[in-house]
C-alpha cells in the first residue's frame, strides 16, 4: 500500500519537476524515488496485511513481486542516457508514466478483487499505449502504438465479459467468493463460469503475449522506443504472469480440470511459437520480442505445476529473465544508435574488439537467456522445470521445453558469434556513461551471483 | 414491451454501424446503439448508470470519436468509406464464438442460479434511487480504485495531450 | 420484505444473456473484418458496452449495487482509453494521411 501511494505521488512531483529547467535531475531523482519505493516495499515483508474491506492484500508474494518490479525499473531507467543528451522536452512525462504504470502492476499482484485487477491492467496498458507511441515523429512508433492500443482494448473487452460471466455465475467479484461458491460446485458452477474462465485466460495470455495471442509482440517490441520496449518485456510480463498466477491460485484453485487443458495447450503453443519464430529473425529486436513470447511459456510451465513451488520458481524465473532482457535491451540501445539505427545482428558485427565491456555484459544476458549453467538463467529453467516433474504427467511438457531451450541456444549465440568471429564493420568506440557502465557491471555480476548462490532469491517465498 | 423495442433497435443500429461503408454513419448508428442502451438501464431501474451513459458515452465517448472522424478524414470525400476485409475468415471466426456462446447460454441454467432465486431484496431502498447506494458504495468499498482510477485518467490526460500535440522541429 | 420490482422480472435474465452476447460478437465481428481504425475502436466501445449491459441487468436481479459500481468505473476506463487512442488515431493519421490499417503494414504481421 505504501508503495502505490508514494509511487503515485513521485509521479505527479516528476512532472511538476518537468516544469523546471533542469532536466538533468530528472534522473537521479527518479532513481532516488524507486530506491525510496523498493525500500519502502520491504517493510511489509512478513507482514501480510489486507487493505480496504480486501480490496488488496500485500503478502509476501505482493511484496517479492513488487520487489522485483521496482528494481528491474530501477536498473533500466539510467539507459534512458539517450533521451537526456537529446535534451526531449517529454522526459518527465516519460518517467512520470513509468511510475504510474507501476501503481498498475502493484495493483496486478496484490489485488483481492476483479475490479483491482482490471484497474491494474488499464493503468498498465494505457502508459503503455503511450510510451508506445512516444516517438511520435516515426512511422514504426505510430503503428506500434496503434496496433497495441487496438488490439489491447479489444482483449480488454474480451476480458470484461469473461469477468461479468463468472459474476453472473458466482455473483462476487471477491476472489475468495470466488473460490468459495467453486468449492462448493466442485470447481464448475455451470457454463457460464467455465465460458467467463476461458475468457479471462484469453484475455491475460493477450497481456503476456502468449501464443496463440502472441501476433501484437513482434511488431509492438520492434517499433515501441527500445527503452519501453524493455520495460515492456519485463515489468509488463511479469505483472501479467504474477497477476495470472495468483487469479488461478486464490480464485480458480478448485476449478483447476477447467483451465488445466487450455491453459497446457497455451503453454505448449508459446513455447514452440516463440522459439521457432526467434530462430528465422534477422532483426536482433524481432528476435528478442520472439524471445519473450518464449519466456512467457517457460513462466506459464510453472503456472501449469500449479504446485507450492511454482509460486517461487516464477519469482526467481521473473528475476532472472528481467534483468539479461534489460542487459540485452541496453545494449541493442547503445549499438543501434551507433549505427542510425541498425538493428539487425550484423550491427553488432566486432562488437567484442571495439567495446569488451558492452559484448561481455550481452554475452552474459544471452548466456542467462538461454540457460547455460554459472548464470541466473539455468537456476531459473532448472527451478521451473522441478516444479513441472513434481507431476510425473507432466515429463513430455519439461522434454519439449528443454528441446525448445536447446533451440534458443542457436539464436541467442547468433548475436555472440557476431560480437567476437565477425570483423568490425566500424572500429569507432561506442560511448557510454560512466553510471550507465556501472549499472551493466552491476547487473552483470547479480546475474552470474544467483547463477552461483540461487538460494538468495529462491528461499524467498 | 419498451425492452424489446429497444433491443432490436440496438441490435439493428449495430450492425449497420458494423456494415455501412461510411464512417460518419457508423458513427451516428452507435449513438442510436449507446441511446438504446441506456434506455434498457433505465427498465433495469439502474438510473445512475443510465445517467452515466447519456453523460460519459453519449456526450463524451461518441463526439470525441466523430472528432476524430471529421479530423482525419475529408467528409464528401472517397476517404469516409471504408472498406471490409478478411470477410469470409471473420465471419468464421466469429460463427464459432457465436455457435461457443449461445450453447453455453443455452447450457447455462440461468434460472437455476442459487443467487437467483434468494434475490429479494429491493433495488432501490427508501430513496427510489442507486444514486445513493452507489455513492456509498464508491466512499467505503471502492475506495481504492476509485482513487486510483483518478490515477488512470491523470494518465490518459498526459498521454493524450503528449501524443496529440504536434510542435514543429526546432 | 421488499421484493424486487416486478418489472424487471417481466423480461427473463436470459433475454438479457442473449442480447448482450449479440452486442459482443457484433462487435468482435467488426473488430475482425473492418480495417479502418476508427470503426475498430467503435466495434470495441460496442463490446464494453454489451458488457455493461450484461453486468447492469446482473446486479439489477441480484439487487447488489457492486455490479453498478463496476459498471461506473468500466465506463470511466472506457473513456480514459478513448481519449488515448483517438489522440494515437489523429497522430498516426498525421503521418500516413489514412486510418486505414492496412497500409501500416510496415510492420509485418
Amino acid at each position: 500500500m505504501t508503495s502505490i501511494i508514494l509511487l503515485s505521488i513521485f509521479g505527479i512531483i516528476n512532472l511538476f519537476v518537468g516544469f523546471m529547467k533542469s532536466k538533468r535531475i530528472l534522473l537521479p531523482l527518479s532513481l532516488l524515488f524507486l530506491a525510496v519505493v523498493f525500500g519502502a516495499n520491504l517493510f511489509s515483508w512478513n507482514e501480510a496485511q489486507s487493505y480496504f474491506n480486501h480490496m488488496l492484500t500485500i503478502d509476501n508474494y505482493a511484496v517479492a513481486f513488487t520487489g522485483i518490479m521496482v528494481l528491474a525499473t530501477l536498473l533500466l531507467l539510467p539507459f534512458s542516457q539517450h533521451y537526456i543528451e537529446e535534451a526531449n522536452e517529454n522526459l518527465a512525462e516519460f518517467y512520470s508514466l513509468l511510475l504510474f504504470s507501476l501503481v498498475g502492476a502493484i495493483m496486478m499482484v496484490s489485488y483481492e478483487n476483479m475490479l483491482m485487477l482490471f484497474i491494474g491492467i488499464e493503468i498498465l496498458s494505457i502508459a503503455m499505449y503511450v510510451l508506445a507511441g512516444s516517438d511520435k515523429r516515426r512511422l514504426r512508433s505510430n503503428e506500434a502504438a496503434l496496433k497495441y492500443f487496438l488490439m489491447g482494448a479489444f482483449f480488454t473487452g474480451v476480458l470484461l465479459f469473461g469477468i461479468v460471466l463468472i459474476y453472473g455465475a458466482t455473483g462476487s467479484f471477491y476472489l475468495t467468493d470466488i473460490a468459495a461458491t467453486a468449492a462448493v460446485n466442485d470447481g464448475t458452477v455451470n457454463a457460464m463460469f467455465t465460458l467467463g474462465l476461458l475468457l479471462l485466460v484469453i484475455g491475460i495470455s493477450f497481456k503476456i503475449s502468449a501464443a496463440p495471442f502472441h501476433f501484437w509482440a513482434p511488431d509492438v517490441y520492434e517499433g515501441t522506443p527500445t527503452l519501453f520496449t524493455s520495460y515492456m518485456s519485463t515489468v509488463v510480463k511479469i505483472a501479467g504472469v504474477a497477476a495470472f498466477y495468483k487469479l488461478m491460485a486464490a480464485a480458480f484453485a478448485a476449478s483447476y480440470a477447467a483451465w488445466f487443458p487450455t491453459l497446457i495447450a497455451i503453454t505448449v503453443l508459446t513455447l514452440v511459437v516463440g522459439n521457432i519464430g526467434a530462430v528465422v529473425q534477422t532483426n536482433f529486436k524481432r528476435m528478442l520480442a520472439y524471445s519473450s513470447v518464449s519466456h512467457a511459456g517457460y513462466l506459464l510451465m510453472a503456472l501449469v505445476a500449479f504446485n507450492e513451488r511454482s509460486d517461487a520458481s516464477i519469482l526467481f524465473y521473473s528475476l532472472s529473465y528481467a534483468l539479461a532482457t534489460i542487459v540485452a535491451f541496453a545494449v541493442l540501445q547503445y549499438v543501434s544508435e551507433q549505427r542510425n539505427g541498425d538493428e539487425t545482428y550484423a550491427a553488432f558485427n566486432g562488437l567484442g574488439k571495439t567495446n569488451p565491456l558492452l559484448a561481455f555484459a550481452m554475452t552474459v544476458a544471452m548466456c542467462s537467456l538461454s540457460g547455460i549453467p554459472l548464470t541466473a538463467g539455468f537456476f531459473g529453467k532448472l527451478f521451473v522445470f522441478t516444479a513441472v516433474v513434481q507431476d510425473a504427467r507432466l515429463m513430455w511438457l519439461v522434454v519439449v521445453a528443454v528441446l525448445m531451450a536447446a533451440v534458443g541456444i542457436y539464436y541467442y549465440f547468433k548475436v555472440v558469434i557476431a560480437m567476437y568471429m565477425q570483423p568490425a564493420a566500424d572500429a569507432a568506440k561506442i560511448r557510454i556513461g560512466s553510471f550507465a557502465s556501472f549499472m551493466l557491471i552491476f547487473i552483470t555480476v547479480f546475474t552470474i551471483l544467483l547463477g552461483i548462490a540461487p538460494a538468495l532469491v529462491s528461499d524467498l517465498l | 414491451m419498451l425492452f424489446y423495442l429497444f433491443a432490436t433497435l440496438a441490435i439493428l443500429s449495430a450492425a449497420y454501424m458494423v456494415l455501412t461503408r461510411n464512417l460518419l454513419y457508423a458513427g451516428f448508428s452507435l449513438l442510436v446503439t449507446l441511446l438504446s442502451v441506456a434506455g434498457i438501464y433505465v427498465l433495469l431501474y439502474a438510473d445512475f448508470v443510465a445517467v452515466t451513459q447519456l453523460m460519459v458515452y453519449v456526450g463524451g465517448v461518441l463526439v470525441l470519436i466523430l472528432f476524430g472522424i471529421m479530423l482525419s478524414s475529408r467528409v464528401h470525400d472517397k476517404s469516409v468509406l471504408s472498406e471490409s476485409v478478411n470477410k469470409v475468415w471473420g465471419v468464421v471466426v466469429t460463427g464459432f464464438i457465436l455457435v461457443g456462446l449461445s450453447y453455453t447460454i443455452l447450457n447455462a441454467n440461468i434460472s437455476a442460479l442459487p443467487w437467483l432465486q434468494a434475490a429479494g431484496t429491493d433495488v432501490l431502498g427508501q430513496q427510489k434511487s442507486t444514486v445513493q447506494r452507489v455513492g456509498i458504495k464508491l466512499m467505503t468499498d471502492f475506495v481504492v480504485p476509485f482513487e486510483l482510477a483518478s490515477l488512470l485518467l491523470l494518465i490518459a490526460l498526459i498521454g493524450a495531450a503528449y501524443i496529440a500535440t504536434d510542435k514543429p522541429k526546432v | 420484505m421488499n421484493q424486487i420490482p416486478d418489472i424487471i422480472r417481466t423480461i427473463p435474465l436470459n433475454y438479457y444473456l442473449y442480447f448482450s452476447t449479440a452486442l459482443f460478437i457484433i462487435g468482435v465481428i467488426g473488430v475482425l473484418i473492418r480495417r479502418n481504425a476508427i470503426v475498430i475502436f467503435m466495434c470495441v466501445e460496442l463490446m464494453l458496452n454489451a458488457v455493461n449491459l450484461l453486468l447492469t441487468a446482473i446486479a439489477s436481479y441480484r439487487a447488489d449495487t457492486n455490479g453498478q459500481v463496476f459498471v461506473f468505473f468500466i465506463m470511466a476506463v472506457a473513456a480514459a482509453e478513448v481519449c488515448v487512442g483517438l489522440a494515437i488515431i489523429v497522430m498516426t493519421y498525421r503521418n500516413t494521411r489514412s486510418t486505414d490499417v492496412q497500409l501500416l503494414n510496415n510492420l509485418k504481421w
